[in-house]
This record gives structure tokens, sequence and C-alpha cells, in this order.
């Protein structure tokens, strides 16, 4: 499996895996590179060559995962990419699966179907609930320890001493279970009353989804929880 | 288990020419490295099997302690390539392959580690996975939103036997949340949906 570098071209990148597009997207990047390489886009854009790099070798290798240099990058541009993530599944991806949904379901009658989309509606309470979760108390709390953190203080004030990341940060592993078995069931258990086309889109559209979210619950529970951990002891120890 | 190699060569052209050769193994992942350096980027690979070809010449401790992490969540067997002779048992975890070895060899030593055998364990027969009857039962109960301590009372069963169907349960169907066991019980017509509250069940 290949890494790209700073000298790879942009383009060339897409047409090795288009399905880092929506990833480039989050920082800004829109298509029309011409022949520019990614640290000279990265240049133009104002955007962290390393961190660019780091995050779209990470999605395109699954294996691929440089910890202690994503480590290395401030929690404020990890909880800025995050937040983008976030975004980018709320705005765009559930609803494009939402639509998709509908149609499997409008060009059928099948009351399975119905069953499934219910299944689908608590997966996305469960998704929705978590994410504003993350977004009102855990990213929060995080960017205040980067602050204190870099303003060079050696204490934690008493109102964040009581807390610790694990305070904030639930498992990811309830809610991924049910994205898996909304797949695994429609897979193994739905009878087929449906438009072929329609269904294999609807499940394309989850097997990219929940690629997505691994990739995202990596970088979340690999890299800026114990990032949140170093910064907590080195201020708890004074 | 996921079959891997890693190929460590400053070699390109040994390199390309091994996966040349492996390439019809189609479950077999190939990732290669030109030396050790970039390998702690791998360490999230896990209950993998995992094969590095690594060039002789690379041996030393530094290699052996970046491949160490590997063998904590990995089975992982180590392939030196040399000029020297083959020096090969199949029960060892290193071994040195000649490079004038055949395709052959090389293939069957490869096989070796990831087993023909180890996925027919895997395979169970279609009677073994369908549920039995006491199963069903439990997971009409689940389905219905029963705790476990109530199905225990409902059939008469220990609170331990109840997990215990539960995990067979979930093992067979592959289905891990409540949301989804109710959901196969529904379309599998274990429970009627017209007699129940489906929205708050699933």
């Amino acid at each position: 499996m290949e890494i790209f570098h700073k000298d790879s071209r942009m383009s060339d990148l897409i047409h090795r895996n288009f399905l880092l597009l929506p990833v480039m997207n989050r920082f800004g990047v829109r298509l029309g590179f011409g022949d520019k390489t990614v640290s000279e886009l990265c240049l133009d854009k104002g955007i962290e060559l390393d961190f660019f790099l780091a995050i779209i070798n990470t999605f395109n290798n699954h294996d691929y995962f440089p910890e202690d240099e994503l480590r290395s990058f401030s929690a404020t541009l990890i909880v800025d990419y995050l937040k983008k993530s976030h975004h980018d599944f709320l705005k765009f991806r559930l609803p494009k699966i939402e639509r998709v949904l509908s149609r499997l379901i409008g060009n059928s009658n099948s009351e399975d179907l119905k069953i499934i989309q219910t299944f689908y509606k608590k997966y996305k309470t469960d998704l929705v609930t978590h994410i504003k979760d993350e977004e009102e108390n855990t990213f929060p709390y995080v960017l205040q320890l980067q602050k204190i953190h870099d303003s060079g203080t050696k204490q934690l004030p008493s109102s964040l001493l009581t807390y610790t990341i694990h305070s904030f940060e639930k498992e990811h592993t309830n809610v991924d279970e049910k994205l898996f078995d909304l797949k695994n069931i429609i897979i193994k258990y739905l009878p087929p009353q449906y438009d072929d086309v329609d269904c294999n889109e609807f499940l394309f559209e989850l097997f990219e989804f929940e690629r997505d979210l691994t990739d995202h619950a990596r970088i979340e529970d690999n890299i800026l929880v114990p990032m949140a951990m170093a910064m907590e002891k080195s201020l708890k120890d004074g | 288990m996921d079959k891997r190699i890693i190929i460590i060569h400053p070699s390109q052209i040994i390199r390309q020419g091994i996966i040349a050769l492996v390439r019809t193994r189609i479950d077999w992942e190939i990732i290669e490295f030109c030396d050790g350096g970039e390998l702690s980027h791998y360490r999230s690979i896990r209950n993998a099997r995992i094969i590095f070809v690594v060039d002789v010449g690379l041996a030393n401790d530094e290699l052996t302690n970046a491949l160490s992490p590997f063998g904590e969540s990995n089975s992982i067997k180590i392939l030196y390539l040399t000029q020297g002779e083959n020096n090969c048992t199949s029960a060892d975890n290193d071994c040195h392959l000649s490079l004038n070895a055949s395709k052959d060899e090389l293939l069957s030593l490869l096989e070796v580690h990831f087993g023909t055998g180890s996925n027919l364990a895997q395979k169970k027969s279609a009677e073994s996975m369908s549920l039995t009857e006491r199963e069903r039962d439990i997971l009409k109960l689940v389905a219905l939103g029963r705790s476990n301590k109530e199905m225990a009372q409902l059939l008469s069963i220990s609170i331990h036997t109840v997990i215990s169907h539960r995990k067979n349960i979930t093992d067979k169907l592959n289905i891990k949340s409540i949301s989804g066991l109710t959901v196969y019980a529904i379309l599998n017509r274990l429970i009627d949906a017209e007699s129940i509250d489906v929205e708050s069940l699933i």
C-alpha cells in the first residue's frame, strides 16, 4: 500500500483513491489542482503540510497509523479536523444515506424495509447524541486543557481537577455495533423484495460511512484521548 | 485471521519480485519497505498472521525491537532472505530462505505459517449456525426487551445459562446490539411486529 508524500501530485491522490476527496474538503481543499503537489497546495491554502499528509495517509491506508507523529500536533488542530468531520457527517453523509433509504422504501412495498428504517433511525439518534456530547463536553474540555498547558501554568484550575478525559469520552463501541448490525442484517437476513440498484446504493453508503467513522474514531481514541491524558498528567503533577 | 506479508528489503527488484510471486494468493495482504524505519506506523495491526520477509543484512537488535511489538496481538514469523543456504524448520519462528530458492519453496514456507487449515475451523456448517429451540425462545424475550433476570425466571434457568445462550445467539447470527437482534426477530417472524410497539423496542 503506497504512502503519499509532499511531492505527490494532488491529482494522483484522487486518481488512486477517490474516497480521499471528502477528507480533503474538510481542509477546505477543492478540485481543479492542475499539477500542484501536496506541498504546493498546502502552502497556497495555509494548511499544515505534515498534518494534512498524516490524515490523508491514515485514511488511505487502514494499516498506517503514525501515532507518535499525530500526537505531536496541537489538540486545537485535531479538534478542528474532528469537528469538520462531524459537520460533514451530519450535513452531508447522513442526509445522503436517508435520501437513498427513502428511495429504496419508496420503490418497494416491503414492510420489512420499514423495520430497517426504524433501526437506522435508532442508530442515527445514538450517533447524533454521541457527536453532540463530544462537541459540547469533550472537545471544549480538551481545548481548555491545551490552553492552560500552553500558557505555561503548571497547575490545573480547581474547576477542572475533578474531571478527566474519561469522564467525557465514552466508548464508540455501542454506536459502531449498531451500524455493523444494520449492514449485516441487510446482507444476510433481509428478504430481497426491493430494487437491487437501490439496495446496493444504500449498502455502499453504509460501508463508506462506516469506513469514515472507523478512521474518525481511531483519531479520537488513539490520538486525542492520549494527548489529553498526557496534558492532564503534566498539569496535575505540577 | 488476516494474513499479511511485510517485506523489508532495500532492493526494489526483490520486493517487487516477491509480490509478483505471491500475487495469486488474493487473501494475502502485502506491505513493503526498503528498511524498518516506518514499521511503527503499522503497529495498529491486530489479530493477523504476519510474515516478515526481511533482508538478512538488516537483521540487528534495532530491527528485532521494531518487530517484537507486532507479536503481542498477532502471530508472527520472520523469514530472512540470504545468499546462503536454506535453514528452515516449520516449528521455528525465524528461518533463513536462500535467494536461490524456487517459487514453490517460498510459497510453501508462507503457507505453513498462514495455514491452509485454519479457515476450515471457522467455516461452520449451516446447521450448527442455525438457532436451537431454546435460543429462539431467548431471542424472542430479548427482542421484547426482557432483562436477563426476567428471562431466567420465566424459563426457570440460571442467569448464567441465559448469558451463555445470548452469547451463542450473537456468535451464530453475528448481531451484537439488542436493536439488531430485535430487527432479526421481527424479520424472521419470531415476534409479531403488529402486536408490539416497534419504535420503542428497536
